[in-house]
This record gives structure tokens, sequence and C-alpha cells, in this order.
């Protein structure tokens, strides 16, 4: 069982359009260790799967802000190794 | 892929076979790298120190406590750990901060200094200014697994 990747916790934007607020999550992409998407999250509910583009495109960060990085440990997730130890029954270490 | 990097590896295998792994570290910073360091760090990408407001985070470790038999062993900070806040970016266009770095010094990029990285899910524009990024206590787990 792969260990669940956690959401990065909420950071506040504004949509550059309409000045809204927006609440963005971020999170991994499996497979991709480096490709990043983002929940963009309206106080009425719409929410939008985006990525960097989109959202540097649409929408600027707030600011000052403080952004709180999301509890892991740098070894939980899988490399692709890894996946392939646990499929066959297998355990593995990050080292 | 994240982990101990090669040097802090080969500490660890001379301390199991004593073959002089020299003295534990007495400090570990964490700092950041817009691209993955690799396991020599020889990818590092990382703020420029002094710049804009960023330099590397001096850590405090909470006390090692012994899991249950299978389980994954772990240290994690015992602080609050405060990058910033920044008076620029610390990354140019849209590069996002993607991995997190230990090192045993406040600065240099050698790799006799580097502990461990691992990847983290922020939007590039958290490097913009007026920025802080923080870790609560517990938040950065250094880990080993069993095998």
């Amino acid at each position: 069982m792969n260990p669940a990747t956690p959401e990065q916790p909420p950071i506040l934007f504004t949509e550059n359009e309409t000045g809204e607020r927006v609440s963005v999550t971020s999170i991994f992409v499996w497979g991709d260790e480096n490709k990043r998407m983002h929940v963009a999250r309206y106080a009425s509910g719409r929410a939008f799967l985006v990525d960097d583009s989109v959202l540097n495109l649409h929408f600027t960060i707030v600011s000052p802000q403080e952004v709180v990085l999301m509890a892991f440990g740098h070894g939980d997730r899988p490399t692709a190794k890894q996946r392939e130890a646990e499929q066959h029954g297998g355990v593995h270490s990050i080292v | 892929m994240a982990g101990f990097t090669r040097s802090f590896r080969g500490t660890l295998i001379k301390f199991v076979a004593n073959q002089t792994p020299g003295s534990p570290p007495t400090t570990i910073y964490a700092g950041f790298s817009t691209a993955n360091p690799g396991d020599d760090v020889s990818a590092i990408a990382e703020p420029t120190i002094g710049t804009g407001g960023y330099a590397r985070q001096l850590m405090s470790f909470s006390a090692y406590s012994a899991p249950a038999a299978g389980a994954t062993t772990f240290v994690a900070n015992s602080a609050t750990v405060t990058w910033g806040p920044s008076s620029a970016a610390w990354s140019t266009g849209a590069t996002p901060l993607t991995h997190i770095v230990y090192w045993t010094a406040s600065t240099g990029v050698t790799e006799a200094t580097s502990v461990a990285y691992g990847a983290i899910s922020l939007p590039s524009q958290v490097s913009a200014a007026g920025i802080s990024i923080t870790a609560q206590p517990g938040a950065l787990q250094l880990q080993l697994a069993p095998s």
C-alpha cells in the first residue's frame, strides 16, 4: 500500500480578472515527482484543477502571507522501484 | 527520488563498519532548490543566500523515540522553521521551489555538507516577494524505513 500524498495546506490567491479571493491547495502528480497540480477553490464552492501555467496566468498570490509547508517525511513518497517492489509483495527502504 | 544523499549515506555506512565516519553534525540547516538536487546535489538550484531575504534555516530535532518493530524510524523538527519573509522573489519567472534540502552548513553547496532532500508541492508564486514559509513542529521528518 502506497502512502497517501498529503495536500499542501491552502494558500490564498486572487483571481486577476475578478479580484475574487481563491484558496489554492497543491498536490503531486502521480508518476512525476516534479509535477504539481493545484485545486483553486472559490468562496462560492466552485473549484478548478489548474496547472502552474494557468495558476500563474490567472491568479496572483496574496502578499504578505505565511505559507505552511505540508507535513511529510522525505522518503514517504514511493519511487518507481519502490512501487514495483510493493506490487511484488516487497518492502522498501529510502536509502 | 528523495532521501539521504550519497555523502550522508556513506557516513552512515562507515559508522556501521567503524570506518571513521566523522563526528555527528552539530547543525542541520534546511534550504530550498528549484530543481531536484540529485543524489550528489550536483543539480542543486538554490535561491541566492542573502538575496531577497533568503537563508537556510537552522533546525532542531525532537528526541528520537524507537517506533514499533517494523515501523519507520524518524526524527522531526521540534520547533517551527520559518523562511523569510521574502523581500524579493527567490526564483525567476514561474520557477517553483520544488525541493527542500538539508545541509550541515548554512552556506555552500558541496556534497560533503549535504544530508538529505525531498520534494515539496508549492505553487511557483510562493517564491514571490512578501511570502513567509513555515514548517510547524513535526512537519519535516527524516526517515529510515525497515527492510
